[in-house]
């Protein structure tokens, strides 16, 4: 009995914690990502100058300059493993891709998102057509491209005072599923830009939300982008193949 | 400058920033110490001489903006921040608490070190200045209860018999309190005294223009 409860209060301790980690956000990921980066990046920096400074040295210090200079070496050898980390993490993910309903993926990404949307007074609209074959994707990746594409186009929606809707309606078009996450926001100035890395229209934000998330429906063999609505706002478009092409 | 008189001291949580940054400091003739966390520093036994602290804001322990109000209750050296993602409103929150420089990771060689140098700089001012009013707050408690009324007269720009009549006495004893008040405090002239006053805050309680004080 007592062993029961333990498994039960493990697994739902595990249940929120896959929560958390999917609901963070992409920016957040991004500027852990940058920071990352920076940090090998700036001893890098102060090490080549102390390096310089050795060497120009009356005499030169070649002993300290050959310390410094392995120091770069290695610095920059983890700044690479970081970006090798990065791609490996959205270039094959960990979990096996099953076929599962979008649908229920789709709830979970409104669940996570509700409350957030509920504070910032935002109605999530859920439209998913009956006929939505299941699909094989990872789970994971899928639901950061919805918390994603919600969380901006609540974003887009801050100053905005009419309708404040974010909707999320799936269906199937031919052989794929078609997503689209419509607000009603300021609406975008330059779609060809926006999913460039580093591109952003946000003060905090790092410009990279929108170039994983296409990266990730990419590697699904889907297409992600974006549409003007009229009068207001923008409308996202992901599709995910139907029969997806076998995994190159 | 020697390696005697100065020290730079550096808190950052990654081992690579620490060491490099001790070596490029060290590069430039400066010593430097490194510490891991906010604790580590604020614990650590340290020099007693003019400093300058590169403080990174993201500690494991305590975020740097925190510490440097924390620290501010005492003397504490010049802060230069260094940062791996630095946004506008802590950039504007470390400089209005008094930091030299906000620097974002990767920083250049030459930003690094003209703060770390203006910092050492303004801390060399400010012990200075401390000494200085030291020795003044120490003069200061040698003057007699008589001396101390006399003091904020004479600043005042009282004459001599304004100011006799102020505490009921003559004006020859009030010239023997001020000669000695001069003495006491090290002033060489009125002027002098004036600005000493100032720097320990005597306030001016008279006016010498005719319908005040």
């Amino acid at each position: 009995m007592r062993a029961q409860q333990a498994e039960e209060d493990l697994r739902q301790a595990s249940d929120k914690l896959a929560e958390a980690t999917q609901a963070a956000s992409l920016a957040e990921l991004s500027a852990s990502i940058a920071h990352e980066v920076n940090q090998p990046l700036a001893a890098i920096v102060a090490n080549s100058h102390a390096c310089q400074r050795w060497l120009s040295a009356e005499p030169p210090n070649v002993a300290r300059a050959k310390i410094t200079a392995e120091r770069i070496t290695r610095d920059a050898k983890s700044a690479a493993d970081v970006v090798s980390r990065i791609r490996a993490l959205f270039k094959q993910s960990a979990e096996p891709r099953i076929s599962v309903a979008l649908a229920s993926v789709i709830t979970e990404a409104r669940d996570l998102m509700a409350d957030e949307a509920a504070r910032r007074r935002i109605r999530l609209d859920v439209d998913v057509e009956s006929d939505v074959p299941p699909i094989a994707f990872d789970r994971v990746q899928i639901q950061q491209v919805l918390v994603n594409l919600i969380r901006n186009g609540m974003d887009a929606m801050d100053s905005t005072a009419r309708d404040r809707v974010v909707g999320i309606r799936v269906r199937r078009v031919e052989d794929v599923v078609r997503t689209e996450i419509s607000d009603c926001g300021r609406g975008i100035e330059f779609p060809d830009r926006i999913f460039e890395p580093f591109y952003t229209t946000k003060e905090q934000g790092m410009g990279m939300g929108l170039a994983i998330c296409r990266s990730i429906v990419e590697s699904h063999h889907g297409r992600l982008w974006v549409e003007r609505n009229e009068p207001h706002g923008a409308t996202f478009v992901f599709t995910l193949p139907v029969e997806p092409k076998a995994a190159s | 400058m020697t390696a005697g008189d100065h020290i730079v001291f550096i808190v950052d949580d990654d081992e690579r920033i620490r060491e490099a940054l001790s070596d490029l400091l060290e590069s430039h003739g400066l010593r430097a110490v490194a510490y891991g966390s906010g604790g580590e520093y604020v614990r650590a036994d340290k020099p007693d001489l003019p400093a300058s602290l590169i403080l990174d804001v993201d500690l494991p322990d305590i975020n740097g903006l925190d510490l440097q109000k924390q620290i501010a209750k005492g003397d504490y050296p010049p802060i230069v921040f260094i940062t791996g993602h630095g946004d506008i409103p802590s950039s504007v929150q470390a400089i209005k608490h008094g930091a030299v420089d906000f620097l974002t990771k990767p920083f250049s060689d030459d930003d690094l070190m003209r703060a770390v140098h203006a910092g050492l700089a303004q801390d060399r001012l400010a012990r200075a200045e401390r000494a200085e009013m030291a020795a003044l707050r120490k003069r200061y408690s040698t003057l007699t209860p008589r001396e101390r009324d006399v003091l904020p007269l004479v600043i005042s720009g009282l004459l001599n018999k304004q100011a006799a009549a102020e505490l009921g006495i003559s004006e020859v004893t009030l010239q023997v309190h001020r000669r000695s008040v001069m003495q006491k405090m090290a002033s060489a002239s009125l002027a002098d005294l004036v600005r000493i006053a100032e720097k320990l805050q005597i306030p001016v309680t008279h006016s010498r223009r005719a319908g005040e004080g």
